[in-house]
């Protein structure tokens, strides 16, 4: 099964995948863990999973599912006052970008995508800052958000091996 | 090697049809991102009536999300408990003692209260009403401080309700759904809360930053905070009852007097929605009201 040139995937279920698989980790961000002060610095699991898919199989998760997944992160986490539509916006973004810089991805190894993807975190947080800052007219306290940052990162080669199993799992059920 | 670019990205490969397929789709989301920005800053309510739809829709399977942490950390606690089993003891123990005592006191003030009462002819407040709610979903940004609870207006839930746990407040109820609410916690950015301090009952407006400890506003000049001070609501507004514990003052920096909630905000997992039949300032309006009691209608019409 290694080695093989762009495996074709059949079946509603492996196309689905991606896109299910991301919808939870947007559930499974909001769902209380009990840790203390865990959820101000929630890993960004939505991103690591477009960032993934956009990499591999961006057909199964197109831009309308990236924005439908990124209006119910923002519909799930925003309280009365904050801005709902940042999320979907800059996912949107981020897909294109991926699709866009392919060339450079295509038959790399893992560290360079995990580079990219530190790329991708810092430059996406720093979006969230300035639009959440502009919006409540004083500059945030940035520290919990680099927490994140830093948190996201460290953790994207273990989503990744799910990602990869998921992947696996899809392909081979063709 | 966990990945490998097995399958090389279709893009490259993609059809120009297919491609400007793909750029189209990417503008018209763009476009529609835009709009969802400007249109929620625009017409809050109805950003409000997605939200709470989206958390009705999603609250069943939260719910089931929820039950395996909920038993992991379970796990953990008792453990916990179990190691430290005779120092609790110990402490409980000490504390029963204060408690009966404080028992005798309530009790005296007790009848004390029965006797006043009747002497001036009082009558009781509108009798409050809760219900017990599970934490189903907490914001999960840096920049949020609020939870979803699995209780919405099925279950008499309204906006402005208080929310409180076993020690103290912790929020009040901003939006809700038929099945699920969520709660702005007393940490947010955009919770003020009238309250009082305790010995000296001078009001302020506690105002959340989306720090762990929020900040005493608006306390008059002649206030002398020292640490520890209890904190509790003042009742101002109508929104929330007086008397609810809140928490305490932990450090004072200048003018910056900041405050320990009483409940451990980012571990609490059940929760009461507590009404305590007052209209308050609240829009009765400006959500769906839920299926209130009579009674509490024609209170909440009677406010100005």
């Amino acid at each position: 099964m290694k080695g093989k040139q762009a495996e074709p995937v059949h079946g509603l279920g492996p196309k689905l995948a991606p896109g299910l698989l991301t919808a939870t980790l947007a559930l499974l961000s909001v769902v209380p863990v009990g840790i203390p002060d865990y959820t101000s610095v929630t890993p960004n699991f939505v991103l690591m999973s477009v960032y993934h898919w956009s990499i591999y199989r961006p057909e199964h998760l197109p831009y309308a599912a990236v924005f439908l997944i990124g209006l119910l992160f923002d519909l799930l986490t925003t309280a009365p006052g904050s801005v709902i539509g940042s999320t979907p916006l800059l996912l949107l973004i981020l897909r294109a970008t991926v699709i866009g810089q392919s060339r450079f991805f295509v038959g790399r190894g893992f560290p360079l995508i995990w580079w990219g993807f530190a790329l991708a975190v810092a430059v996406y947080d720093l979006l969230i800052w300035l639009v959440d800052s502009a919006l409540s007219g004083s500059l945030l306290e940035p520290r919990s958000l680099t927490f994140q940052a830093v948190l996201t990162i460290a953790l994207f080669p273990l989503l990744t091996l799910l990602f990869a199993r998921v992947q696996r799992a899809t392909a081979s059920a063709a | 090697m966990p990945v490998k670019s097995r399958s090389a990205p279709v893009s490259y490969f993609m059809a120009p049809l297919r491609s400007a397929a793909q750029r189209f789709a990417f503008s018209v989301f763009i476009v529609i991102s835009v709009a969802v920005i400007v249109l929620g800053r625009a017409d809050a309510a109805l950003v409000e009536k997605m939200r709470m739809a989206t958390a009705d829709f999603v609250s069943p399977v939260l719910s089931v999300l929820v039950q395996p942490v909920a038993a992991v950390t379970n796990v953990v606690d008792r453990v916990r408990q179990a190691v430290l089993i005779y120092e609790e003891n110990d402490r409980l123990r000490s504390e029963n003692a204060t408690l009966l005592q404080w028992q005798q006191a309530a009790r005296q003030l007790e009848s004390e209260n029965t006797e006043l009462r009747s002497l001036t002819n009082y009558y009781p407040e509108a009798t409050t009403w809760f219900i017990t709610g599970e934490v189903i979903g907490t914001a999960g940004g840096a920049y949020s401080r609020n939870l979803l609870i699995n209780r919405g207006s099925a279950d008499g839930v309204a906006k402005g309700q208080a929310v409180a746990s076993g020690t103290g407040l912790v929020g009040r109820i901003v939006e809700v759904g038929a099945r699920a609410s969520r709660v702005l916690l007393l940490t947010d950015l955009n919770s003020k809360i009238p309250v009082s301090l305790e010995p000296g009952h001078e009001r302020a407006i506690l105002a959340g930053d989306n720090t762990d400890r929020p900040q005493l506003i608006y306390l008059p000049a002649h206030a002398k905070p020292r640490l520890g001070d209890k904190l509790v609501t003042s009742g101002d507004g109508g929104v929330l009852p007086p008397g609810l514990v809140v928490g305490e003052v932990a450090s004072i920096e200048g003018n910056a007097v900041r405050i320990d909630p009483s409940t451990d905000l980012s571990r609490v997992e059940y929760l009461r929605v507590i009404d305590f039949g007052l209209g308050g300032v609240l829009p009765q309006n400006a959500v769906p009201l839920p299926k209130q009691s009579k009674k509490a209608q024609t209170e909440a019409s009677g406010v100005p």
